[in-house]
């Protein structure tokens, strides 16, 4: 049911992916299937962030990290604490989203979860750039397209090259177009047009 | 009539032969726009607000994204040329005008090919109500289709008569008609006439508050249902719980005594219209009306609740990775093979099926689609885990991942009609 609330999701029938999710959390529950239970719950936050409304999302993700956490999943406890961070941060909370994103990169590295760390340097790199530091932003945004490249999520990617190619744009225009290109390329073989931001 | 309305509605009642005449126009229409003609087969969409995603779905719009369907669709029409064909409209038909409304508004080189037993009742709308064929042209349909099957047929005078009478018989309806030529293998024209007169002595007569030319089609389809053999009988009504088609290997894992062979017999004798989906893919679907028919004789046969287990079992084998994450390029080319199947899907993971609450697996279905759809895979491989010994079995010998390399099946537009 995880499945095809992501395939309706693909298919942009989001009330359809929205129902699955939650009669997947249901039945989780029911089930006492604890992982697949975080999973729906990370799929609904990421839904809440579409919509604009991080409040919501942090309750599935304290949910599903508090999962992760009970089952000693490091890995779905590096992803939901990385999404987290990113709640904080679409609230203004610069450094309670740093501390969450530093805790998941930790994570991320001792599992060697590259999609964790992706995330967390990613949204690491977004801070970093709104505080004006482009060298240490553009750092972030290296590790984060590096981790995030063998995946090609359309949801992280493209942004983590858009941020790049924002450092890059005065200094070398000519390689920020070139992201762009790239970004948009990934966007356009996965889908979406997500902007998160 | 495209030419002068951005708005035709093809009208008449089933088997009069709508979505085939709606595929031929689309097909004369292609090489005039520019952005190609998109079928959207609307008989699988179970509720009003899917219209939207499945014509989405179809024109190929993928991928999250913050506004609704409508806006992507209107988003993705707005510069192009495209005839849209929405095909069979009437149980959504309040969805179809809506949609319509909000599209040929905003939309200025769009152009939209409904089929309905209503018309739509938008302003603007042309209506071309199908009636049925003259007795002419009914004649040469049937020697039409009859001879793609026995080319040497050359009907004498004897012949002729009986194939006039044939189509006289099912009320000169496109689909009747097909369902008779397609047993001239077999069978003389003579002898189909005699065959269906003596069916519809029985089902011919006239029943209260039933439309003539519905009584005729259900008889022809009766008719041509009661000269299978018992393994395609079985087989054929096994296929009434596919939702929006199916593909071969669907099929076998359905629909009992399923093979290559029969779903080729079953083709041929027109009760199965092939749908090409893709370079490297066939789909296959029944005509409303049929399917219908088929829905009927797979309760009677008590055979129903043990289809739709099937059904969702073959459909519950679909999983994700959790390492794969969410919009990853993996997820996509995971996903997109199940892409046409999507209404399959739903309808297996609804609980709106008629006695669902009990299968015969001996589990609730709420149990058995939780436990089928905790197959995971690690990075390492597959690794199952089931609370059904059945399920887990289906999902080995189904081989399911091997459908990972096949490509999206947007490129599909026409279907290879039986009428």
């Amino acid at each position: 049911m995880v499945a095809a609330g992501h395939l309706a999701f693909q298919l942009r029938n989001v009330p359809d992916a929205a129902g699955l999710m939650t009669q997947a959390a249901e039945i989780s529950i029911e089930l006492g299937e604890r992982g697949a239970e975080a999973a729906a719950h990370l799929f609904l936050e990421l839904q809440q962030m579409f919509a604009g409304a991080p409040g919501k999302a942090r309750g599935h993700l304290t949910t599903a990290r508090a999962i992760a956490q009970e089952t000693g999943d490091l890995v779905g406890e590096a992803r939901s604490t990385a999404a987290l961070g990113l709640t904080y941060m679409m609230e203004g909370d610069a450094a309670g989203a740093r501390d969450l994103l530093q805790a998941a990169l930790a994570m991320g590295l001792t599992t060697q979860d590259r999609w964790s760390q992706g995330a967390a340097y990613l949204y690491l790199g977004i801070l970093t750039e709104s505080s004006a530091d482009p060298q240490a932003a553009s750092s972030y945004f290296r590790e984060a397209i590096e981790c995030q490249h063998p995946y090609g999520d359309s949801t992280l990617l493209p942004v983590a090259l858009l941020g790049q190619a924002s450092v890059l744009v005065r200094s070398d225009p000519a390689t920020a177009l070139q992201i762009i290109a790239a970004a948009s390329a990934v966007r356009t073989r996965n889908g979406g047009e997500f902007t998160p931001f | 009539m495209l030419r002068r309305a951005r708005l035709v509605t093809l009208t008449g009642p089933a088997g009069v032969g709508k979505t085939r005449m709606a595929v031929e126009l689309g097909r004369g229409q292609a090489r005039h726009r520019a952005d190609g003609v998109w079928w959207v087969d609307l008989s699988s969409v179970g509720r009003a607000e899917d219209v939207t995603a499945e014509t989405a779905r179809v024109l190929g719009i993928r991928g999250a994204a913050r506004d609704a369907t409508t806006d992507a669709v209107r988003r993705y029409v707005a510069d192009r040329d495209v005839l849209v064909l929405l095909d069979n409209c009437e149980h959504v038909l309040d969805a179809c005008a809506e949609l319509g409304m909000t599209l040929l508004g905003s939309c200025l080189n769009l152009r939209i090919l409904a089929t309905s037993r209503e018309p739509l009742g938008l302003a603007g709308e042309a209506v071309w109500r199908l009636e049925p064929l003259s007795p002419e042209h009914s004649y040469h349909l049937f020697l039409e289709r009859a001879r793609e099957r026995s080319p040497e047929l050359v009907p004498d005078e004897d012949s002729e008569a009986a194939i006039l009478d044939i189509c006289a018989r099912v009320d000169r309806l496109p689909l009747g008609i097909e369902l008779a030529a397609a047993r001239v293998r077999l069978m003389s024209p003579n002898e189909i006439l005699t065959s269906l007169d003596d069916h519809l002595g029985e089902l011919g007569r006239p029943r209260r508050l039933t439309p003539a030319h519905h009584r005729s089609v259900r008889a022809a389809v009766e008719w041509s249902y009661t000269l299978l053999d018992p393994v395609e009988q079985t087989s054929f009504r096994g296929l009434a719980v596919f939702v929006g088609g199916f593909d071969a290997d669907a099929a076998r894992a359905v629909a009992p005594g399923m093979s290559l062979d029969v779903l080729a017999r079953l083709v041929d004798k027109s009760l199965i219209m092939v749908v090409p989906a893709g370079q490297h893919r066939t789909r296959y679907r029944l005509l409303d009306t049929i399917r219908a028919y088929a829905l009927e004789q797979l309760a009677l046969a008590d055979e129903a609740a043990a289809a739709w287990a099937r059904h969702l079992r073959y459909f519950s084998t679909i999983g994700i990775p959790v390492e794969y994450g969410f919009m990853s390029a993996r997820v996509v080319s995971l996903l997109e093979p199940w892409v046409a199947d999507y209404g399959n899907v739903r309808a297996a993971l609804s609980g709106r099926r008629p006695q669902s609450r009990v299968w015969r697996c001996g589990c609730s279905p709420r149990r058995a689609i939780s436990s089928s759809f905790l197959v995971k895979q690690t990075e390492a491989g597959w690794q199952k885990r089931s609370y059904n010994g059945a399920l887990s079995a289906t999902a080995i010998e189904r081989g399911s991942w091997s459908r990972l390399a096949i490509s999206p099946s947007s490129s599909a537009m026409f279907p290879t009609l039986p009428v």
